[in-house]
């Protein structure tokens, strides 16, 4: 196995591998742990995790007022963290993520069902905005705005799919082949998954008292 | 080498495709025809794609000597992966190349298409014509024995097409165009008409149709905007109803950039555009713009670019040719009509039609365009460089 020429950003296989370490820890719903886990991830990738940070402010605020309401106060960091473990898988390219779980052992079929699934929801974030780009330009009211752009984006996703297909069948991609391209880890790579141990091991080791 | 022998063919709607075909391919053909006249059925049988993935009947011989790599119609369908080196590289990697192959040929590809500063670009941010340019350059670094491309060169900028028909005329390459210019430079010309192989006939010379343009409705003065960069400075334009405006230049260059300007999706950094009365706009990618159950809920201008016979259609069932018929159409519905590539999939007789609609109508109409013999035609060419 050898690299392909990729772009910044941490190596998928780290990426995978970390984000289910760090998850382990968070779960033991200890605040220090997950400010641990929410600095290490704002040290890793600080614009990534921010902006998705912000992108679920929508659901975020309403868990926080409930929580303060109705109890649950110190179980807020682990949400934050949680969102932040994610923030390290969102910015994988499906096709990376796709080797990456191949290079794991996962079966080629599922490994490529998944990343081509995340490529779709990617095409379809950006379909979403051009059609409503269009939407906007035609003065509709509130209802027929939302009403045109789930017909259009229904009937999108529908296109997208069988074409997604057709390429696939056209180009004689195998989906039971497993093709492992994964890029070679770097320093930053080797720094993020011996954090994201070591917060395992504080986790344990705190927890059973050593 | 390819080769059909009697070949018939029904869409699963009982729409007869082919009509006894038979063929023998062997080097470089162009496949020339009229919209609908089996063309790209014709190239969707090399890969199997028809009848395996498409249903309906079949018979009659098709027999294939290699591996076929075949280009749709509409590039912004055709790539897969969410970065130019990674859309290139997978067909090699599932084709059993190693990474070394790969990565060498990949590059090798990118240098003679010109698109090496592509090759980092995620394939989200490329224009359409760039998406297009990704595809073929997919294909050329494929190692498919044989090509068959459904109008590749459609968003191209002809120079850019050109350069690319001569790296892929070298090879068994099968493409189908509307564009006649194109079959110099391949061996063998095949004409289909009506689901069959016919003479080569040439078709009608585009009518240019001058109109009398009225008062100034779109004025874009002194525009800047880009993205990351300026793409335009100090750009203006002025538009009167009746007239037909062509933008042309090269791919990237800001056309649709500029079209989406004027309809208001995006703000000029500075400068001012103003425009009177509404905004019809049809892009690239036709399906934006159809969102209904019929083709006759879309919009009430098919009797006028004689398209009732998909009246009853769901929009979404038709062909790319089709659907960009449709989506034109319906942006005529409006004052000022803003249309992306809208001789892209279509013959010389629509191109023909819409000219003269446009005309009767007294639409004012911006077209950005690399169809030059449909720019001659128009009022006034701007060139963006």
């Amino acid at each position: 196995m050898r690299s392909l020429n990729y772009a910044n950003g941490f190596e998928a296989r780290t990426c995978i591998t970390s984000s289910l370490i760090l998850t382990l820890s968070v779960y033991s719903f200890r605040i220090d742990v997950a400010l641990l886990v929410i600095a290490l991830t704002l040290v890793a990738s600080p614009r990534k995790t921010l902006r998705f940070l912000s992108i679920t402010l929508p659901f975020t605020i309403p868990f926080v007022l409930a929580a303060f309401l109705l109890g649950g106060v110190r179980k807020i960091p682990t949400v934050f963290a949680l969102i932040c473990v994610g923030s390290l898988l969102i910015g994988i390219q499906p096709e990376r993520f796709g080797y990456a779980l191949m290079y794991f052992r996962i079966p080629p079929r599922f490994a490529y069902s998944i990343s081509i699934a995340v490529r779709m929801f990617h095409v379809l974030v950006e379909d979403t905005r051009r059609i409503v780009e269009l939407l906007r330009t035609e003065k509709l009211g509130r209802f027929e705005f939302v009403s045109r752009l789930l017909k259009s984006l229904s009937a999108i996703a529908v296109l997208r799919a069988i074409s997604m297909a057709e390429v696939l069948y056209s180009r004689g991609i195998d989906l039971d082949r497993r093709v492992i391209v994964c890029e070679r880890p770097k320093l930053r790579d080797y720094a993020l998954l011996l954090s994201s141990i070591s917060i395992l091991l504080y986790t344990c080791l705190t927890r059973s008292g050593l | 080498m390819i080769y059909l022998d009697d070949v018939w063919y029904e869409y699963p709607n009982g729409v007869l495709g082919l009509k006894g075909v038979s063929l023998r391919i062997e080097g470089s053909s162009f496949v020339g025809g009229s919209t609908g006249s089996g063309k790209s059925t014709l190239l969707r049988t090399f890969n199997g794609l028809i009848p395996k993935f498409y249903g309906g009947k079949m018979r009659g011989t098709v027999r294939v000597e290699g591996k076929v790599f075949f280009i749709g119609q509409n590039a912004e369908e055709q790539i897969i992966t969410s970065r130019v080196y990674d859309e290139m590289a997978l067909p090699l990697l599932h084709g059993g190349y190693g990474i070394e192959e790969v990565d060498k040929r990949v590059k090798d590809v990118a240098r003679s298409c010109g698109m090496e500063d592509l090759l980092e670009m995620e394939t989200s941010k490329l224009s359409d014509g760039q998406k297009q340019l990704v595809v073929i350059a997919t294909a050329l670094a494929s190692g498919s024995d044989i090509l068959a491309l459904d109008e590749p060169f459609a968003n191209l900028h002809p120079d850019l097409a050109k350069r690319l028909i001569r790296l892929i005329s070298k090879r068994t390459v099968v493409m189908a165009e509307h564009r006649l210019e194109y079959s110099e430079f391949f061996e063998e010309v095949i004409w289909m008409e009506d689901g069959r192989v016919s003479e080569p006939k040439d078709p009608p010379e585009l009518e240019c149709v001058r109109g009398k343009p009225g008062e100034v409705v779109v004025r874009v003065k002194d525009v800047t905007f880009g993205y990351d960069r300026p793409l335009f400075e100090g750009l203006s334009l002025e538009v009167r109803r009746g007239e037909i405006v062509a933008v042309v230049g090269r791919n990237g260059v800001g056309k649709t950039t500029l079209l989406k300007l004027i309809a208001g999706i995006y703000r000029p950094w500075d400068g001012e555009i103003s425009v009177k009365g509404r905004v019809g706009i049809s892009l690239a990618f036709p399906n934006y713009h159809l969102f209904e159950k019929e083709v006759r809920r879309e919009t009430k201008m098919l009797e006028v670019f004689g398209l009732e016979s998909l009246a009853s259609r769901h929009p979404h069932s038709l062909s790319f040719g089709e659907a960009k018929r449709v989506a034109i159409a319906k942006a005529f519905e409006r004052d000022v009509v803003l249309l992306d590539e809208p001789t892209a999939g279509q013959d010389s007789e629509f191109k023909a039609r819409l000219l003269r609609v446009s005309r009767e109508l007294g639409r004012a109409v911006v077209v950005a365009t690399h169809d030059l013999e449909f720019a001659e035609c128009c009022d006034e060419i701007v060139k963006l460089r």
